[in-house]
């Protein structure tokens, strides 16, 4: 199955494709993803969570690929950015809020021609843009996203995510493999098992407070009740909020889960088996099995991870190599298969086939 | 709006702020229109009773026609502003696309907008709600379009544009064909095809295809892994040609889009006139319609305006519509009040609780929201225009000031402005000193108020100081308060000590007041509910008991 297969088959009309660092293939990712989709007879939608910085590549001086919307696509990109490009449009929306580089241009692609996406950075005009798209005509949007513009992946937005991660995060491929196991971990973080506690969670999540859900007499049928704290945070509030867990099953945070809270969170004397509860694994700001059981209100839906074997430091690495690295790292580490491929060689995991020349 | 507004806080307080966000104009053209807006002075009663006029229209408009009125709202709502591209065009600047899309949408949804208004005719729109016809700008920009409104530099544009996008399609078709006929001679030798950015690895093993590859003229080796080789497919001589002939075409097409916008751009600007004229006419159609919704929302009413030069204002079943929905939200009864104020001052007198202050509220709200064009939260209102209204709040709030030097401070505004005609409502003066002296100060400003030479304000005063109404000669307004057969809830049975917070207390109170005003002679004693009041908000018994002993000790000495 190629990559284009394995989100057909999935189904989702939201695809952010997310970058662990620069150079890591993101936008080849893209483009390629979107050739092989339109090839397949959908029409692509392209946003970007932000702007995807510099044009230029900072490292090599050489120019950025570009994404190229192929024709008859759907893009939402910032006026401020449309000035050559923009006859290759036809703009069907001018979105009346201001964003850093204009306002938000929506249209439809007559001939393919590179384009630079800038787009919102909140996760709600994200998805209020993914949705336009999708009423527009496109079957599926690509949201271009990165580890610092994150809000693209939230499941909140996107129905999937690709991670995209290669030699130019390190040179060892498998730091690579382990970094990106630690990730895949993170955002394959399930939902509660128990109705109950989802739903008490999800109060206070809404209300944005931090909350203790403790477990009521053991039985057949565990209860749980919620004790709302006077927390709209654990940033910067960690040993506070540890402080009064009590004997609480749970504790339910509203905004960002730091590395710091997880960390004490493990190794809290007085607490021992707390589980954290996290609005989704974009407030999840740690890579890795903390120590700590964690979970999520809105589980993402990772399906599929790319590797791109050539860093801007010259660095070349076996692409069959770092795709197994990855592929084994991420499944001994979560224990779920993901597919990883290299969409330049065509290489990717066991039980792919490979659409491109290989010797 | 500072300067009808007098003192800081009466566009807050009497709840002008909370109503002026509850008119939620769809676009921001309509937005554009209410930030211009601006009250109505004395001198202007004409203007107001047509402007009246026009929100009764709006609102006949959604009773009669909902489903225009929604078709309408939608059109309202997808506007965008047209202003940044109007000043491109009064510079004489060239629009890009998204600016001439925005010219074209603006014409899109004049015409739309044109349609709903003709189909309800008899409603009989105002004229400056009417935009334009722009119809030779929209076949101008949308060339033989007739659904949604969307902008391209297509060919129909320019016949040299269409020219030059084919040749270089034409050369653009025959280089991939050259570079396809490349990558079929590698796939002949090699027996695989290049795949996506033309490139093809070569694992190190296959040492004898390695070796091809580098010797074949159509590849180059771009880098060397640990285990493959990777070549590129290099570009033929002719390929090299096209694409150099491919550049050279698109400039020229970029220069002839560049010529297509300038020129759309300056055959915009003779019709500036009237584009600017459609923006303000949709523009103030939103805000029309937006302040319809509000007065079907409300219940409202418009009042009736009354050129006579002596102030005036009646109020029949008023209401404060931020008080209401509080009420219900804890499903109580609102109870309108009704108000004739027909000389200069008028003290209004009552128990606590009794809702004076929520009365002065409403009679601020109404007016000023009368001087704004917009409907007022009442059965009926007839009044006349002022220059100025001022509430003084019960907390004036000011750091390093005590409640009653912020009280005086503030008071100078309208004590200064006593000569325009101002709607003056005064909440309790002097009850943060001492009472003899409170109640001297408030019968002098408001004695200074009443004098003929400074006669022109209306002023409303609240206050529980006994014998203010004789002290001033002014009419004299009362709270109805209690019934006396209602029978507050002591001893045995449901009464304020079984709930600790005061709630029971309090819902008896509010079931059992009644809110309305009434005219009252200025000797009417000053309700004396005080204690019944602490007692039913659940105050200790005992500390009830002592003050009613000293309360009865006063009186008899």
């Amino acid at each position: 199955m190629s990559l284009a297969e394995v989100v057909i088959a999935k189904g989702v009309r939201s695809l952010a494709v997310v970058g662990t660092a620069k150079n890591v293939g993101k936008t080849v990712t893209m483009n390629y993803l979107a050739a092989e989709l339109s090839a397949r007879g959908l029409t692509v939608g392209f946003i970007s969570s932000g702007r995807d910085g510099e044009t230029i590549d900072s490292f090599t001086g050489e120019p950025k690929p570009s994404v190229v919307p192929p024709e008859g696509s759907w893009v939402a990109t910032a006026e401020g950015v449309l000035v050559d490009t923009g006859a290759s449009l036809e703009i069907v929306d001018v979105q009346e809020r201001p964003g850093l580089l204009g306002r938000l241009v929506l249209g439809r692609v007559i001939e393919p021609s590179p384009i630079e996406l800038v787009g919102p950075t909140g996760a709600k005009e994200l998805k209020a843009v993914a949705a336009s798209l999708l009423l527009y005509g496109a079957d599926i949007v690509l949201v271009d996203g990165a580890l610092d513009r994150i809000a693209a992946a939230s499941p909140l937005v996107t129905e999937g995510l690709i991670l995209a991660t290669g030699a130019s995060a390190h040179d060892n491929p498998r730091t690579i493999a382990q970094e990106t196991a630690a990730l895949a971990w993170t955002w394959l973080r399930p939902i509660p098992p128990d109705p109950k506690v989802v739903e008490l969670a999800g109060e206070a999540v809404k209300k944005g407070r931090v909350a203790f859900l403790d477990r009521g007499p053991s039985g057949p049928h565990p209860t749980y009740s919620a004790r709302v704290s006077r927390y709209g945070t654990v940033l910067g509030m960690e040993e506070q909020v540890l402080a009064e867990a009590g004997n609480a099953a749970y504790v339910a945070i509203p905004g960002a889960v730091t590395s710091k809270f997880l960390s004490l969170a493990s190794s809290w004397p007085e607490q021992k088996g707390l589980a954290v509860i996290a609005r989704d694994a974009a407030s999840v700001f740690s890579r890795g099995d903390p120590g700590v059981p964690l979970y999520v209100l809105h589980s993402a839906n990772l399906l599929a991870i790319t590797v791109n074997p050539v860093s801007y430091r010259g660095i070349s690495l076996d692409p069959k190599q770092l795709v197994m690295s990855v592929h084994r790292a991420v499944l001994k580490t979560v224990g779920t298969d993901i597919p990883v491929f290299d969409v330049v060689s065509g290489i990717r995991s066991p039980k792919g086939e490979s659409s491109l020349a290989m010797g | 709006m500072s300067r009808f507004f007098a003192g800081e806080s009466t566009a807050q307080s009497t709840g002008f702020e909370a109503a002026w966000e509850e008119i939620r104009p769809k676009s921001s053209l309509g937005r554009r229109v209410k930030a211009k807006e601006r009250p109505r002075l004395p001198g202007e009663e004409a203007a107001l009773k047509e402007e009246f006029h026009q929100l009764l229209k709006a609102v006949s408009f959604y009773e009669k026609y909902p489903e225009a009125a929604s078709k309408l709202e939608e059109t309202l709502e997808s506007l965008k502003d047209p202003f940044h591209v109007i000043t491109l065009l009064e510079d004489k600047k060239t629009l890009t696309p998204a600016e001439l899309f925005v010219v074209a949408h603006l014409a899109f949804s004049s015409g739309k907008v044109r349609a709903v208004l003709r189909e309800t005719k008899d409603v009989g729109w105002p004229g400056e709600v009417t935009p334009p016809s722009l119809s030779s700008i929209l076949k101008r920009l949308l060339p033989g379009t007739s659904g949604q409104p969307t902008f391209y530099i297509g060919d129909s544009f320019s016949p040299e544009l269409e020219k030059v996008r084919a040749e270089r399609k034409d050369r653009e078709r025959k280089w991939r064909e050259e570079m396809a006929k490349e990558a079929l001679a590698v796939e002949a030798l090699l027996s695989r095809r290049p795949g996506l950015r033309e490139e093809i690895a070569i694992r190190k093993t296959d040492s004898e295809l390695v070796r091809k590859a580098r010797l074949m003229p159509e590849l180059a080796e771009t880098r060397e892994t640990l285990t493959h080789v990777h070549f590129r497919l290099k570009a033929t001589r002719e390929a090299v040609r096209l694409e150099r002939e491919i550049n050279r075409l698109r400039q020229k097409e970029v220069s002839l889009e560049e010529e297509v916008l300038s020129s759309l751009s300056r055959e915009l600007v003779p019709n500036l006139g009237d584009i600017t004229r459609a923006a303000w006419a949709l523009g103030k159609l939103d805000y029309l319609l937006a302040k319809a919704r509000l007065y079907r929302s409300w219940g409202a009413s418009v009042p009736e305006i009354l050129d006579s030069s002596a102030p005036q204002v009646v109020l029949t079943g008023a209401f404060h519509p931020g008080v209401r929905k509080q009420v219900r939200e804890r499903g109580g009864r609102y109870q309108p009040i009704s108000i004739e104020l027909d000389s200069t001052v008028a003290v209004i007198t009552g128990p606590n609780m009794g809702g004076k202050t929520v009365a002065l509220a409403t009679i601020g709200l109404c007016v000023s929201l009368a001087q704004w064009a917009l409907p007022v939260p009442c059965e009926k209102m007839s009044f006349t225009l002022y220059d100025f209204i001022y509430f003084q709040p019960q907390s004036p709030g000011k750091p390093g000031l005590s409640s009653f030097a912020a009280e005086v401070v503030s008071l100078k505004e309208p004590l200064s402005r006593s000569g325009q005609k101002g709607l003056v409502l005064l909440d309790e003066i002097g009850r943060g000193t001492n009472p003899s002296q409170g109640l001297a100060l408030y019968a002098a400003v408001l004695q200074y108020f009443k004098e003929e030479k400074n006669g022109r304000c209306t002023v409303v005063a609240t206050t529980h100081f006994h014998g203010l109404p004789d002290l001033t000669g002014v009419s004299h307004w009362q709270v109805t308060g209690l019934c006396p057969s209602c029978k507050a809830p002591v001893g045995n049975g449901p009464d304020a000590d079984s709930s600790k917070d005061g709630s029971y207390g309090l819902n008896w109170l509010y079931d059992h007041m009644d809110y309305s005003l009434q005219r009252v002679g200025p000797d009417a004693k000053t309700p004396q509910d005080a204690l019944l009041v602490a007692r039913l908000l659940g105050l200790d018994k005992e500390i009830i008991k002592r003050a009613e002993k000293i309360f009865l000790n006063q009186n008899v000495s």
